[in-house]
């Protein structure tokens, strides 16, 4: 392995340790953010849409199915949550209610 | 020309060996040197000396540190700035860890408003410190190596 062939993958190896560290301080603040579990749906599909555009270059060329799958889980846990919330309003209003009602009288 | 002595045919020779002018003729020392064995061994010493205080070299100092400077300034700034950070992150941890202890007050009123409060903090924090993390970054560790 020459001098150069060291240098590139130094540099391959630091790119993957910096998203590793971006990525653990980004999911350590959504550890803190709840709002149903979307959080995690939409830190999945911005980091996937981080990876799979084409600027900054070179684009991404291994892994591309990692990020177009982490986008379209993302994406679909969002929507699973979303309709059953549209489908079940009139439950979940109720049961908010009954909570509510429960905490007043406390 | 009346010929000369062997300590004007010597002090001759290291003078042009020095590389002034002879003031003698090249040409008379020539013919005394072909005479006088002990010149022609002096003036091989003398060859030889002079070989070897050429061959030497002056030093030529390397007044030019910066190439071994710049890069010790550089980590130690570095490390000063990752210092720095670190400070910001524990008052980021603590803002956050209050947060969470705040949600758990079971007497708390439902707020959605309550529940942006860490990104706002998250938001704020990177406004601080000049930092975008979901961009790509092309300089990223290029000043620290």
């Amino acid at each position: 392995m020459n001098t150069n062939d060291i240098e590139v993958q130094t540099r391959v190896v630091l790119g993957q340790k910096y998203a590793f560290a971006t990525a653990a301080l980004i999911l350590g603040i959504a550890s803190f953010i709840n709002f149903l579990g979307m959080e995690k749906g939409v830190l999945a599909i911005v980091f996937a849409w981080l990876a799979l555009r084409s600027k900054p270059a070179p684009e991404l060329r291994d892994r591309r199915v990692w990020g177009k799958a982490g986008m379209i889980l993302g994406a679909l846990q969002i929507v699973l949550i979303v309709t059953v919330l549209a489908l079940n309003f009139d439950r979940i209003s109720a049961v908010l209610d009954a909570l509510m009602k429960l905490q007043e009288g406390k | 020309m009346s010929e000369p002595t062997c300590q004007i045919v010597i002090m001759e020779l290291m003078a042009t060996g020095d590389g002034r002018p002879p003031s003698v003729p090249i040409e008379v020392i020539n013919a005394h040197l072909a005479s006088c064995a002990a010149c022609r061994e002096e003036a091989r010493e003398l060859e030889g000396l002079g070989g070897l205080l050429d061959a030497q070299r002056r030093q030529i100092p390397s007044d030019d540190l910066w190439p071994m400077i710049a890069p010790r300034l550089k980590s130690k700034k570095a490390a000063a700035g990752e210092k720095t950070t670190l400070y910001y992150f524990i008052l980021f941890g603590a803002s956050l860890a209050l947060y969470k202890l705040l949600e758990l007050i079971p007497e708390r009123r439902i707020d959605v408003a309550f529940k942006l409060i860490p990104i706002i903090i998250a938001v704020s924090l990177f406004a601080f410190l000049k930092e975008n993390p979901f961009k790509i970054n092309p300089r990223l560790g290029a000043d620290t190596e």
